[in-house]
């Protein structure tokens, strides 16, 4: 055992169960195996109610995976969801199945659940043209002539809508299936914060386990930024790759970097105190110390004080940047935050010599599940003991941070720390170390 | 670590009014928000009555104020305002902000604008990028906050400097009450100093509108003009829409004391639950709303005989009003308190502000125990047999409050409750 890193005691808060629903396929292996491969996961665009060159690629969940999500959930509640609810779902029951029979013995109303959503896709162009269409059937030349009229029209026929849109229109959708469909009845919160969210709902979760709020916390963190709308802004705002590289077109780091490629996908976590969890025979596979989520850029805050956050968390934990096994950079790959980032990782790291990584250009940027995906890398890093490289990353900054190019690093790692950043103004940082329990 | 944590500051904007003493005297005074309403350009939207913020009194008061022309939802400005207000109310402008001082909102739907919806839509009838695109790229470039559900907690921490904590809670109906009962935990336990906690929505479009129409939430009714949100009563139809915002500061009492602030309460507690029943309706038996408060009063370390008041969730919809009465009931069986407690419900008179709604209903659970009134419940002409609790109907009645829960509960099955309890030192 590292002299630096502490043992894991009974209050700790460790992960026993990992579910993943992404771009690289089911589980974390598959998302391991495709980064370790540098094989990115990003195919080209693809939506029946959205055409456009502007978006070339993005980080679609294999359709397959995604029937294989919808059939997974209990029949009578499949009008209520979305495909990334669906997603969510599986990935949840994934995590609860690793995390072994035991925690069926909870008791319903001390099960946690903290569910982390993007921004609703339901109640978007998808759906106003779905009810626009049916609306208009015996009418269909009037479109985009009497604007008043087809709009109420479209809104006034109840017939046209789904009756659930707005259920499924809810930031806190998943929150409300996961919680019927797997019978957690305790203390509960759903964020909605961009990648920002898995951080603000495990922060939640971890905090009430340590304070007896509940006895098991189940984590998800799903969504999808294929809504034209938020593409649109998105496209606008500048941090949408050209698509020049193909599916290599998520750069991060890269002096050739253009912008991002989006993505879905979903990933649930099983959280307890390790005492309870050694107890019931389950097996730690992370130790989660903490996670801190700030105002950020956007707000005014520069790298230095997101590095000092990050040095303020590891510091918490008796750990210092140099004592870190390896730091999983967000790296977007646009040129605003990556910029950024950067300068944050010069901040932090110094001359540490720690290597920095991304499984960014290989899983894309996928909101809300981001964090979580992360997190469940770091069962296979403690366990492989490499560190796989930034994916087409040729010319990095010109600075002292060790960005890993080319091949996987070899290299022992018990801790990791991970740092992720919003397209609306948040950063934050997560931690995670090996378990150690005797 | 357990820290006291006390309410510092308040902020609101809601159909009584853009302050929070307005609103208050508002709901003292029993006066209603509700009235006649369609959504803009509509004019035979089958739901008739809202209870909207007056747009030109907003506009004149707030409308001028630091960044409020830029593009943003209605929620936005309407959180915003009331953020500004609830710390000025705190005295930050003259003490400043605790060094740990963070933000919690809770936040619904995105507000979608139907003719940025339309113009999506091609002339062949398919959605165009071109256009969506066009309608984007009209918007301001820097406005990154455009849009986002976080966009007021990012906005606010901006604006106000609060490097601190920044959270974005969205668990629908009781999302305010999940912000504020997470951030009192936070202060509790001492990861922060002070929190500035609350929510802020608008549905009052016609997307949602229409979607909570589909669901069969909102009244259609036109029997009782702006007296239709009659929580409790026998020809309750569905609930009243609102909008608006509502902020509080919440700050541990050291740092409060040590500000010379004015103290206004303390909340003492904070429980929450899942139903685990149905996406659309309550359990039968209220489970999940009697956990919620249960928990808020173990975690207060308050007896549940030493309640006065319970500032209800009341949403004068056929299914929430007698399962909450029943869970009330249950929670407060021993020797049959339940018949002592003055129950209101303020959203007769605000109509429901949906994901905001538990923050204004916070704020008069705060003022209740300060001021020693409980607002009524307007509009109970004929009781449900099976809502027979007391209601305070139709008038404010003067009594002492010394503590008092307050109750969301959000589609889904999503409950929350907080207990206010005077301050003394």
């Amino acid at each position: 055992m590292s002299s630096e890193i502490p043992a894991t005691g009974p209050a700790a808060v460790v992960v026993t169960g990992i579910g993943a629903v992404l771009p690289t396929g089911r589980g974390r292996e598959a998302l391991w195996e495709a980064w370790h491969a540098a094989r990115p996961a990003l195919t080209p665009y693809r939506d029946p109610y959205v055409r456009t060159r502007k978006v070339t690629h993005f980080g679609h969940v294999p359709e397959e995976l995604e029937r294989l999500g919808r059939d997974s959930v209990p029949h009578k509640l499949r009008k209520f969801g979305t495909s990334f609810t669906f997603n969510a779902m599986l990935a949840a029951q994934d995590a609860l199945r690793e995390a072994g029979e035991g925690w069926q013995g909870i008791p319903e109303e001390r099960r946690g659940l903290y569910v982390a959503q993007d921004d609703s896709t339901e109640l978007g162009v998808a759906a106003f043209h779905k009810a626009l269409d049916r609306s208009r059937r015996d009418d269909s030349s009037q479109v985009g002539v009497e604007l008043q009229r087809v709009v109420a029209e479209a809104f006034g026929n109840a017939a046209a809508f789904n009756p659930f849109t707005v259920i499924r229109a809810l930031n806190n959708n998943t929150l409300a299936m996961v919680s019927i469909a797997e019978r957690f009845r305790g203390d509960c919160a759903a964020f909605v914060q961009d990648a920002g969210a898995a951080l603000g709902a495990l922060q939640r979760a971890a905090f009430s386990l340590r304070n007896g709020d509940c006895d098991t916390a189940l984590v998800v963190g799903a969504g999808s930024y294929n809504e034209a709308l938020k593409l649109a802004g998105l496209y606008r705002a500048g941090h949408l790759s050209a698509g020049t590289h193909g599916s290599d077109s998520l750069r991060s780091f890269d002096a050739e970097r253009d912008g991002t490629v989006l993505g879905e996908g979903a990933v649930a976590v099983v959280l307890e105190r390790a005492g309870d969890a050694l107890a019931r025979g389950a097996r730690p596979l992370v130790e989660v110390l903490g996670a801190v989520l700030r105002p950020a850029l956007d707000s005014g805050v520069g790298p230095a004080t997101l590095a000092e956050n990050a040095r303020g968390l590891l510091a918490a934990h008796g750990l210092r940047p140099e004592d870190l096994g390896a730091v999983l950079a967000d790296g977007k790959g646009t040129l605003h935050h990556d910029a950024a980032e950067a300068e944050l990782l010069r901040a932090l790291l110094k001359d540490s010599r720690v290597p920095v990584s991304s499984v960014r250009p290989v899983l894309g940027t996928v909101g809300a599940a981001g964090p979580l995906a992360e997190l469940a890398l770091a069962p296979s890093l403690f366990a492989a003991g490499e560190l796989p490289p930034i994916a087409h990353l040729r010319t990095p900054p010109d600075d002292d941070t060790d960005f890993v190019m080319g091949a996987a690093r070899k290299r022992r790692i018990d801790s990791v720390l991970s740092l992720h950043g919003t397209f609306s103004g948040f950063a934050g940082a997560l931690l995670a170390k090996r378990p150690y329990t005797t | 670590m357990s820290r006291r944590v006390v309410v510092t500051g308040l902020g609101a904007v809601c159909g009584l009014g853009l302050d929070w003493q307005t609103m208050w005297e508002g709901l003292v005074e029993g006066r209603s928000a509700v009235r006649a309403w369609q959504p803009p350009g509509v004019d035979d939207f089958p739901v008739k009555y809202a209870a909207p913020v007056d747009d030109a009194a907003f506009e004149a008061r707030y409308g001028a104020g630091d960044g409020m022309d830029r593009p943003m939802e209605r929620r936005v400005r309407f959180g915003l305002a009331a953020a500004a207000q609830a710390l000025a109310d705190a005295g930050f402008a003259e003490t400043g902000a605790p060094a740990r001082t963070g933000t919690a909102v809770g936040s619904g739907v995105p507000e979608r604008d139907p003719y940025e919806l339309l113009h999506a839509v091609g002339e062949d009838g398919q959605p165009s990028w071109a256009t969506l695109y066009a309608d984007r790229a009209a918007l301001d470039r820097a406005s990154g906050l455009f849009c986002t559900n976080d966009a007021l907690a990012a906005g606010i921490a901006a604006r106000h400097e609060l490097r601190g904590p920044a959270l974005n809670f969205s668990t629908a109906c009781a999302g305010a009450a999940h912000a504020i009962g997470h951030g009192f935990r936070m202060i509790r336990r001492g990861e922060v100093d002070a929190m500035l906690v609350g929510g802020a929505d608008s549905v009052l479009n016609l997307p949602t509108m229409t979607g909570l129409l589909l669901l069969g939430a909102p009244s259609t009714s036109e029997l009782f003009g702006n007296r239709l949100c009659r929580a409790f009563d026998r020809d309750r139809s569905g609930l009243v829409a609102a909008e608006g915002a509502a902020m509080l500061v919440l700050e541990s009492e050291e740092s409060a004391r040590r500000r010379g602030a004015r103290i206004l309460a303390e909340v003492a507690g904070f429980g929450s639950s899942l139903d685990a029943y149905q996406v659309t309706a309550p359990h039968p038996e209220g489970h999940g709303a009697a956990l919620a408060m249960s928990r808020a009063l173990a975690d207060a370390g308050v007896e549940p005989d030493r309640v006065d008041s319970v500032n209800a969730h009341g949403t004068s919809t056929p299914l929430n009003d007698p399962v909450e009465t029943r869970a009330i009931k249950d929670v407060f069986a021993a020797g049959e308190h339940y018949r002592r407690l003055a129950v209101t419900a303020n959203k007769t008179m605000l109509g429901h502000l949906i994901a905001a709604a538990g923050a204004p209903e916070l704020i008069a659970t705060v003022l209740s125990v300060r001021d020693g009134v409980v607002p009524p419940t307007l509009n109970l002409e004929n009781p449900d047999p099976a809502c027979d609790l007391d209601y305070v109907p139709g008038s404010a009645r003067q009594q002492e409050v010394s503590v008092a829960v307050s109750n969301s509960f959000g589609f889904g099955g999503l409950n929350a409750s907080l207990v206010v309890r005077g301050y003394e030192q």
